[in-house]
């Protein structure tokens, strides 16, 4: 049985993501994957090695002088001497350099690696610039912390959903204890006694994958591949396209093909007739069930299918199917309900819009009038104030009368005209 | 340091693939990769000729920003080597501020080996071997013969 993360999966993940690249890794490249150390498929073109470091160019610097070189390197290189590398013209570093052209990116993107994990078993070969993504997300055989919270060990991604794996087996070959995380590594690969001599071809297969040689061992016995049809002889495997030409079977072999054919087209067919079936007998039960369901509820649609037979005799061939076909109807229902809610929320958001508009902007025009309008009252104040001052000192009273009347219950801006006019009054005294 | 590491292997194996002219090269220790031995054969035409040199090549930490030591191991009668046990050598392509990142062992090399096709008296390390270079080829020629007969025979 597969583990849920097969690397086939791994594979069709990885082409998928590549529309997301670009969002995740930007301009900071690999922190988790150390891109001088990959492994490159095949050979590098020349231009696109860093004169420093030997290795393909990772985030390439091109300077004024058109040389290129990894960002790192060449900031390393001018911290010793302050010169380009190549030519030893002066270089400043921040004025000087700049990110090479995009094409040289691309270039570098493309290129194939291996995956890093190689080693533990990992044989994908990738763009560049998908590789880190592989490796943090995809990869089987990517370490990742173990899963037991008291447990600081790391294991394989693929093991890592099946609980803490840190707890020492004993390997049923060679009798040693090793760690169950690492028991399947150990007999493909390093136990002394992994190693197994088939009885039958005497090849020697790996002990652990013996379902794998089984399968495929030119010695082993299996059926004529027309046993279908009724040949009964077991053949060795290596012997059996012989015997598939000499196979009595062979002339009715097309012919049986063909019926295979039929037949899987046969049960596929049946199986939507099936269906359709249901479906029918469903509508047609449902036209008959509405009156008697919109007495009481849920409870006498459940029990609809023990009551109308004799209306409609076996509408459904399993209660189950009933079921099923309810809840089809049921989901169509909530589809519909929530589209229409969708619609309405729209309807909604849209009227709301259109309502708060004219009255936002009424708001605005108020409090422009009501800026201009408080203009006019204190100009008018001011002028009433400045005219009083030049009748005589009697004017207090009046002005406090007239405070008063205008705010009567308002303390603060009485308080506030009231110091107006002792601010007004003192260069007249 | 992974990088340089790689970068050192990486010319190993370019120069062990394909040595420059004359020379065999291997590691000094199979666990490290920082000393190379290089074996170097007179070149013909020049008085060095059947002369046997071993010359060492010391590849500091920070390689390749630093430049390589190289010293000859084997006693030579040369303007720019000098003329001890260490075996110095004089080579503008190695002097710190003319070393550059770019430059790799198997150029060294080669200049080693063209240094010894056409020494540089200009600048020398022992002014008495390049006056005579200069002056006295006949001279100079027999001394290098003697040399080569004294220290660099190759071992039979």
């Amino acid at each position: 049985m597969p583990p849920p993360n097969t690397p086939e999966e791994g594979l069709v993940s990885t082409t998928t993501a590549l529309a997301l690249r670009p969002l995740i890794q930007g301009e900071s490249s690999s922190a988790v994957v150390d891109l001088r150390a990959l492994e490159y498929e095949g050979d590098v073109d020349e231009n696109l090695i860093c004169p420093i470091c030997r290795l393909p160019l990772v985030l390439p610097t091109i300077t004024n002088c058109d040389h290129v070189f990894c960002q790192k390197c060449i900031v390393q290189a001018h911290g010793l001497n302050p010169v380009c590398p190549v030519d030893r013209l002066p270089l400043k570093i921040a004025d000087e350099t700049r990110s090479a052209p995009k094409i040289v990116h691309n270039q570098l993107d493309n290129l194939l690696v291996r995956c890093p994990n190689s080693p533990r078993g990992c044989c994908l070969v990738v763009a560049r610039s998908l590789v880190e993504n592989h490796v943090t997300r995809y990869c089987d055989k990517t370490l990742v912390p173990c899963p037991h919270p008291s447990c600081d060990k790391t294991v394989a991604r693929k093991y890592s959903e099946k609980g803490c794996l840190h707890y020492n087996v004993k390997c049923e070959y060679c009798e040693n204890l090793y760690e169950k995380a690492n028991l399947e590594e150990h007999q493909d690969s390093w136990c002394a006694n992994r190693k197994k001599s088939c009885e039958l071809c005497k090849t020697e297969y790996v002990r652990h994958k013996q379902d794998e040689h089984t399968k495929e061992c030119p010695e082993a016995e299996t059926p004529c591949k027309f046993s279908s049809l009724g040949c009964i002889s077991l053949v060795r495997r290596k012997n059996l396209d012989e015997h598939a030409r000499l196979c009595e079977y062979r002339v009715v072999g097309p012919v049986g093909e063909q019926l295979a054919e039929l037949q899987a087209a046969l049960k596929a067919l049946q199986e939507k007739d099936q269906l359709k079936e249901r479906r029918i007998k469903f509508l047609e039960n449902k036209g008959f069930s509405v009156p008697a369901a919109n007495t009481s509820e849920g409870m006498t649609d459940i029990s609809l299918p023990e009551n109308t037979p004799p209306a409609d005799p076996a509408p459904y061939e399993s209660r189950d199917q009933y079921f099923l076909s309810l809840f089809e109807t049921m989901e169509a229902k909530v589809e519909r309900l929530s589209s229409t809610l969708n619609e309405v929320e729209g309807r909604h958001s849209v009227m709301l819009f259109n309502e708060t508009l004219p009255i936002k902007d009424q708001l605005t025009e108020i409090r422009s009038t009501l800026g201009v309008l408080g203009m006019h009252v204190r100009w008018l104040m001011n002028f009433r104030l400045q005219e009083r001052g030049r009748v005589g000192t009697s004017s207090p009273n009046i002005s406090g009368s007239l405070a008063g009347s205008q705010d009567n219950n308002n303390d603060p801006t009485l308080t506030r005209r009231l110091s107006d006019n002792l601010r007004e009054h003192p260069p007249r005294l | 340091m992974a990088a340089s590491q790689k970068r050192i292997t990486k010319e190993l194996q370019e120069c062990m693939d394909l040595p420059p002219a004359g020379m065999t090269i291997s590691l000094a220790s199979d666990s490290d990769l920082s000393k190379w031995d290089v074996v170097l054969a007179g070149p013909p035409g020049t008085p060095y000729a059947g002369g046997v040199y071993s010359i060492t090549v010391t590849l500091p930490a920070e390689y390749p920003f630093k430049a390589p030591q190289v010293n000859f191991a084997t006693r030579i009668y040369h303007p720019n080597v000098t003329n001890d046990s260490l075996g110095n050598i004089c080579l503008g392509l190695l002097k710190p501020e003319n070393w550059k990142p770019a430059s790799r062992v198997r150029a060294v090399l080669e200049a080693v080996r063209q240094l010894l096709v056409e020494p540089n008296p200009e600048d020398p390390l022992e002014t008495r071997i390049a006056d005579e270079y200069k002056n006295n080829r006949p001279e100079f020629d027999k001394n290098v013969k003697s040399y080569v007969a004294r220290y660099a025979k190759a071992s039979k």
